[in-house]
């Protein structure tokens, strides 16, 4: 195939950009990643010394003699990490089983079906502050304390919601309902039905929210730092503690994060890419074989 | 109602999506051990009747009874039923072997036993070799026979298919039709199917039911249906016929196409008001005709080549003709498109259809 010269202009204009896309993306990992490496309070890039020292620091919170730097906030990222994690999967679950169900609801017809949909994805497009702080006030009037596990959990779940129930649309979208039906006629009762085909027909988009879940929630702070009370998730106490200082520490905290998101996600592609390949009815191939096999009589 | 031959009875079954009524008043008595066809254009009614058949839908009004034991609202994983559906609907994430099992499994079957009956319906079908393969790897027809597997294995107390052959090319079909006629003859179960195709209701079915905008036409074995048609609609619908609309006066049927003498028949069918003649388009003749038999002249717009015979399709007077003539005859006429040619009949070869 020969190119015309736009054609090739185009080719080599798309290429630079998506090479600057990728660049813009993934470059601040990589600093962030060398500098982790580095020793000194300042970051300098490319760093002079090559030590594991940030790395130790994250691990012996309390082993204040590796703690050599001026003013360096000597903080114990574990509990928070703890906390972002239970309430990352806690999140994710509950949100999962949410937008599964209000996806599986908004098959069929009913009263108040179009705005009830707008109004779940509403979540997605309200500024985080408002969320946040609505989030608090109605808690106080209703007297619920601020804690993780009641506010926090509440609106990470709300937050993540949508972007669930959105996944389950899309993999709805391509499902054939009559194989429900099918198993229904076979025998299945309706929950039968869900559990032997409904759900490992969805698996891939139960992950996907799943993932969602997590992930948003995480990275959460905008909402979080109204609704958790005096719990500190991660990301909040890396704000608090960039807005005193920043070392090496936090970059080796951000390294280990970003290591561990994307080994996350290339397993679920992995795992996604086999189960779609499993489920996917592809248009059959017209060739059949049934001019080759043996009369009935023969085999009955 | 219940007469001795209901097996499976739909009495007075209504319909409605909201305003639009779908069905209006289905009355259905199938023998155990029939094979019934339901049988109309898209959109008649027939993939509703069966839902509700199957208990995936509900009736609006009317009743379906099994042995005489209402279950118009039993659900449909209690009725014992199975379905091959129109587009096979088989489970994307088992393989061929465990779509087959399904239905044993819920049943609970002991692993041997269903084992066994797993793979002789498999072998049933020709698809034992192909049991560990997933469904999306296989042909339409291979598909096909997964789906009649599926459905046939827990014996059913009744076998409902949805234009089974439907995504199948015809030459597939044919080999199709005659499987489910065997499967039918050994297991002697109840069928109940669904085409738009008539020639493959005729080829399958004990009786037909026709079917047209919710409501069954006519019923009856397949040959009296094609041969005796009932209604304007169905004479339209099944059969390859010939349709002219006219009026009965005197002893005369007056039509746009002209006037023809009706001789005794009036007194005798019984004619009356606006009918309609209904002659089989092999009924058709051209050329000269002999003394008393009605003829009338039509242009020649199209030829259709169907092997040992050609179709001539003519026009006179608004109305549509088709003339089925052997290859031979037809082409010693050198048929040229847009002549006119002399068409007649014998009169005993129409059929009056009146409308008092
Ligand atoms: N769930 C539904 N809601 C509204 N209309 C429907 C629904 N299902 C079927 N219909 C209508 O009912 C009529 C009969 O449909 P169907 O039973 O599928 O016909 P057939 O199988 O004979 O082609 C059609 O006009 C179709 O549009
Ligand atoms: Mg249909």
């Amino acid at each position: 195939m020969t190119l015309t010269t736009g054609q090739r202009a185009v080719k080599g204009l798309s290429g630079t950009l998506f090479a600057f896309v990728l660049l813009v993306l993934y470059a601040p990992f990589a600093i962030m990643l060398t500098l982790s490496f580095g020793e000194r309070a300042t970051a300098v890039f490319p760093p002079s010394e090559f030590t594991f020292v940030s790395y130790e620091k994250l691990l012996h919170p309390s082993d204040y003699s590796l703690f050599t730097i001026a003013g360096e906030p000597l903080t114990n990222y574990w509990p928070p990490l703890r906390l972002s994690l239970i309430l990352g999967l806690l999140t994710a679950l509950l949100a999962t089983a949410l937008a599964l169900m209000a996806a599986l609801a908004f098959r069929r017809r009913f009263r108040g079906r179009g705005p009830l949909f707008y109004l779940l994805l509403l979540g997605l497009l309200t500024p985080g502050v408002i969320l946040g702080l609505g989030m608090r006030l109605f808690a106080d009037q209703v007297g619920l304390g601020a804690h993780w596990y009641t506010t926090g959990l509440l609106l990470h779940v709300a937050w993540t919601m949508p972007f669930g129930f959105i996944v389950f649309l899309i993999f709805l979208n391509r499902y054939d309902v009559s194989v429900e039906e099918a198993a229904a006629v076979l025998g299945a009762s309706r929950w039968k039905v869900f559990r032997t085909v409904t759900l490992p027909l969805l698996a891939p988009g139960v992950m996907g929210s799943l993932l969602f879940g997590f992930t948003l929630s995480l990275d959460e702070v905008q909402r979080s730092s109204f609704v958790m009370g005096r719990d500190q998730t991660l990301p909040m106490e890396l704000l608090a503690v960039t807005g005193v200082r920043i070392t090496p520490v936090v970059y080796a905290l951000g390294s280990l994060i970003a290591v561990v998101s994307f080994a996350l996600l290339a397993l679920y592609f992995v795992g996604f890419e086999r189960e779609r390949r499993r489920t996917a009815i592809a248009e059959p191939d017209e060739d059949d074989d049934f001019t080759a096999a043996a009369p009935l009589a023969a085999a009955a | 109602m219940t007469t001795p031959s209901g097996y499976l009875e739909l009495a007075g079954v209504e319909k409605r999506f909201g305003e639009t009524a779908v069905l209006h008043g289905i009355d259905l008595s199938i023998a155990e051990g029939e094979f019934v066809s339901l049988i109309g254009p898209s959109g008649s009614g027939k993939t509703t009747t069966l839902r509700i058949i199957t208990g995936t839908d509900e009736p609006t009004s009317g009743a379906v009874r099994l042995r005489g034991e209402d279950i118009t609202f039993v659900p449909a994983h209690k009725r014992g039923f199975a379905m091959v559906f129109q587009h096979f609907a088989l489970f994307p994430h088992k393989n061929v072997y465990d779509n087959v099992a399904y239905g044993l499994q819920l049943r609970g079957t002991a692993k041997r036993e269903l084992t066994e009956r797993v793979t002789t319906m498999l072998e049933r079908v020709h698809m034992r070799e192909y049991a560990s393969r997933r469904v999306n790897e296989l042909s339409g027809g291979q598909r096909q026979r997964v789906a009649i597997a599926r459905a046939l294995v827990i014996e059913p107390r009744l076998v409902l298919l949805d234009e089974p052959t439907g995504a199948l090319d015809a030459k597939l079909r044919l080999r199709m039709q005659s499987q489910l006629k065997e499967l039918h003859r050994e297991l002697g179960l109840t069928f109940v199917h669904v085409t738009h195709n008539q020639s493959e209701a005729l080829a399958l079915a004990d009786r037909v039911f026709v079917m047209n905008d919710g409501r069954v036409e006519q019923s009856g074995p397949p040959a009296s249906v094609f041969n005796a048609p009932a209604t304007r609609f169905v004479a339209d619908f099944v059969g390859r016929n010939n349709l002219i609309d006219g009026t009965v006066e005197g002893g005369d049927f007056v039509t746009a196409l002209g006037t023809f003498a009706l001789n005794g028949r009036v007194a005798r069918d019984g004619l009356r008001g606006s009918c309609t003649a209904v002659i089989r388009s092999d009924s058709l003749r051209l050329g000269e005709p002999p003394e008393g038999c009605p003829r009338l002249e039509a242009e020649l717009q199209a030829l259709e080549y169907g092997g040992s015979f050609v179709t001539w399709f003519l026009h006179a007077a608004g109305t549509a003709l088709q003339l089925d003539l052997r290859a031979e005859e037809s082409g010693e006429l050198e048929p040229a498109i847009g002549r006119r040619y002399r068409v007649w009949w014998k009169p005993e070869d129409a059929h009056y259809l009146c409308n008092d």
